[in-house]
């Protein structure tokens, strides 16, 4: 019952949420438009009441064709923080409780992988893999593994501290234990507050690595490979890449923003328990 | 039931400091020994960080020894997370001093208190909500508070719920660490009766730690006296009250007030001057000299031992004949 929203930082999030996951799985109840629609009399046509973004080079639906790319960006944002999600949450709890030599070297590593410049590490990637969604969720997850080992780990310092925790390992629960059922439930709260954060760096993220041909490639449709051919047109069509790069943008906006309301919701005195 | 129960043998504690550029040691505990009694209550008494908790820590196992021996019925203790070391989780437990964070607040009561019934497989699921029901009724509470999350209780009830949680495995030692410092004076009040009922019925030893002289007074059978990491005096309870002999003691025990306001209105107090000094340098000779009113040169010069005055109740102070005298005089 705690889950329904009440907040209004809730109840945005959850309006955001609820039409991406419309948009990525019933995208046909947005827009009549078959995104892959040819239609020869209305190549690159301005907007109008019928394409309020315009028709792209083989007269298209610009704004179904966003629509229908919600899923791939849908799919690269959650697919990257889940895969970062399953190394860095292990690795953070035992990091952080167990500190030590584990704690040096799992903190070393991740410490270097911020440090290496994203753009640098994609070219290589990509270049020995392959453009493709897959190696693109595989860049970012890698990107996102030490922003959440941080955070896991600074967590649970913090909890591993306290009385419940000392008492279990007094009581005698073994330690993987006191991570899954003691630790982690606790850390929940600010786990899910960096989701819709690192969410957005992946939108914007695929759309500079997929403009640069290193991302998602067409004819797939995502907003970075939309923005990729857009901007051919971008004297014939202004409006087109501009459509483009305005919703990639008021996206991400959307997820930080909805990102910080779910931190305040989150940090003070919460705890209504 | 003569046999020891739990054995600290000349233990020493050791953390690493860095204060600034410099890595510093600090001695947490410099050398401790005491033994504990089955039903025993022993009271390890000290100002804020004097060690008491790493001492109480080391007792059951929790804490890592520089170097000295813990014996628990004579036997070392185990390395911690041995198989050895788990069994022993039966027998010794802990409640802390601060009742907010000491229970999960996403378990109930009841999960909080299944626990350690699953882990120790002390009740069947059939049986558990009796045991639930009776160890709460044990530390005076209702069983209608096994369904409640910690946020729903006020402190000296969380601070119940811990010792019931302490108590569900049968422990035959606790160490109670300040359990009563975050607590109002009425409800510590209740707490240090809820101990003495337990000690009553369960015979179980407790090793009371707190800086409050007067609340261990009510509980303890014998008293440690610690300052910087070593004890300065310890006796049976009765004896220290009646003739303390360091010079710390009877310092602390003149920040006791007493219950007679007339009287307390006509004592002389001899307050403690200064502060604790910083555990990562302490003062050469006795620990205690920089705050002493006795304090002479022999006292910066060499420790003093640790000498019998009489049954069991020692002292380190170089002057303690001449406290004695006074003591006697006065
Ligand atoms: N894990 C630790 N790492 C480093 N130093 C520690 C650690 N635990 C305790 N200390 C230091 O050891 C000394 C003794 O601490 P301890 O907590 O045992 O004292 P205490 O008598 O229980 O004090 P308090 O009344 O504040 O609880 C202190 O100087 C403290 O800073
Ligand atoms: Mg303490």
């Amino acid at each position: 019952m705690s889950f329904l929203p009440r907040s209004p930082s809730a109840i945005f999030l959850s309006t955001v949420g609820l039409l991406a996951v419309v948009a990525a799985v019933f995208p046909q109840w947005l827009t009549p438009y078959d995104p892959t629609g040819i239609d020869v009399t209305a190549l690159l046509a301005a907007p109008s009441w019928r394409h309020p973004f315009g028709t792209d080079e083989l007269g298209a639906d610009v704004l179904a064709r966003v629509i229908y790319g919600v899923r791939l960006e849908l799919a690269i944002a959650l697919g990257s923080v889940v895969l970062a999600g399953v190394v860095a949450i292990p690795c953070g709890l035992l990091a952080g409780y167990l500190g030590g030599w584990v704690d040096w070297v799992l903190t070393l590593v991740a410490d270097s992988i911020l440090s290496f410049p994203i753009v640098l590490f994609a070219v290589l990637i990509v270049a020995s893999l392959g453009a493709s969604v897959a190696t693109l969720i595989g860049v970012l997850g890698f990107v996102f593994v030490p922003r959440i080992f941080r955070l896991v780990r600074g967590q649970t310092q913090v909890i591993r501290a306290t009385g419940f925790v000392r008492a279990a390992r007094a009581m005698g629960v073994r330690t993987p234990t006191i991570l899954v059922r003691h630790i982690l439930p606790n850390i929940l709260g600010p786990l899910l507050v960096i989701v819709p954060q690192l969410m957005a760096i992946a939108v914007l993220i695929e759309a500079g690595l997929s403009f640069v041909g290193l991302g998602v490639q067409p004819p797939q449709i995502s907003w970075g490979s939309l923005l990729l051919v857009s901007k051919n047109y971008y004297i014939a069509a202004a409006w087109y890449p501009l459509a483009v790069g305005t919703v990639t943008t008021l996206a991400a906006a959307a997820l930080v923003f909805g990102g910080d309301l779910a931190a305040a919701a989150v940090n003070p005195s919460r705890r209504r328990v | 039931m003569s046999e020891v129960l739990l054995e600290a043998e000349d233990i020493r504690i050791r953390f690493a400091k860095r204060s600034g550029r410099k890595n510093q040691v600090v001695r947490a505990v410099d050398g401790l020994s005491f033994a504990v009694d089955p039903g025993e209550t022993f009271g390890l008494v000290g100002e804020s960080g004097s060690g008491k908790s790493t001492a109480g820590n080391a007792a059951i196992g929790l804490q890592e020894l520089f170097s000295g021996t813990v014996r628990y019925r004579g036997e070392p203790m185990p390395v911690p997370g041995s198989a050895r070391w788990r069994d022993l989780r039966r027998q010794l437990q802990v409640v802390f001093q601060d009742p907010f964070s000491s229970l999960n607040p996403r378990w109930t009561i009841r999960q909080a208190l299944s626990e350690p019934l699953k882990l120790h497989g002390l009740a069947s699921a059939e049986e558990r909500d009796g045991a639930i029901a009776r160890l709460l009724e044990q530390v005076g509470l209702g069983a209608e508070l096994a369904a409640r999350y910690p946020a729903a209780l006020s402190g000296g009830q969380r601070q119940r719920v811990c010792i019931a949680r302490a108590l569900a495995v049968q422990p035959e030692l606790i160490v109670c660490d300040e359990i009563t410092s975050a607590l109002d004076v009425s409800t510590q009040a209740q707490i240090i009766s809820l101990l003495q009922d337990l000690k009553a019925q369960t015979q179980v030893a407790l090793i009371f730690i707190s800086h409050d002289l007067g609340l261990v007074r009510g509980v303890a059978d014998r008293i440690g006296v610690m300052y910087l990491g070593r004890f300065v005096e310890t006796g049976e309870t009765g004896k220290i009250f009646a003739r303390p002999l360091h010079p710390y003691t009877i310092a602390l025990l003149h920040a006791v007030p007493v219950p007679d306001p007339e009287r307390e209105a006509a004592r002389k107090h001899q307050p403690l001057h200064g502060e604790i000094p910083d555990p990562a340098d302490p003062p050469s000779g006795c620990y205690f000299r920089t705050r002493c009113p006795y304090a002479t040169d022999i006292c910066a010069a060499e420790a003093p031992a640790f000498e019998e005055m009489e049954d069991g109740h020692r002292v380190a102070c170089h002057h303690v004949r001449e406290i004695e005298q006074g003591v006697r005089r006065s």
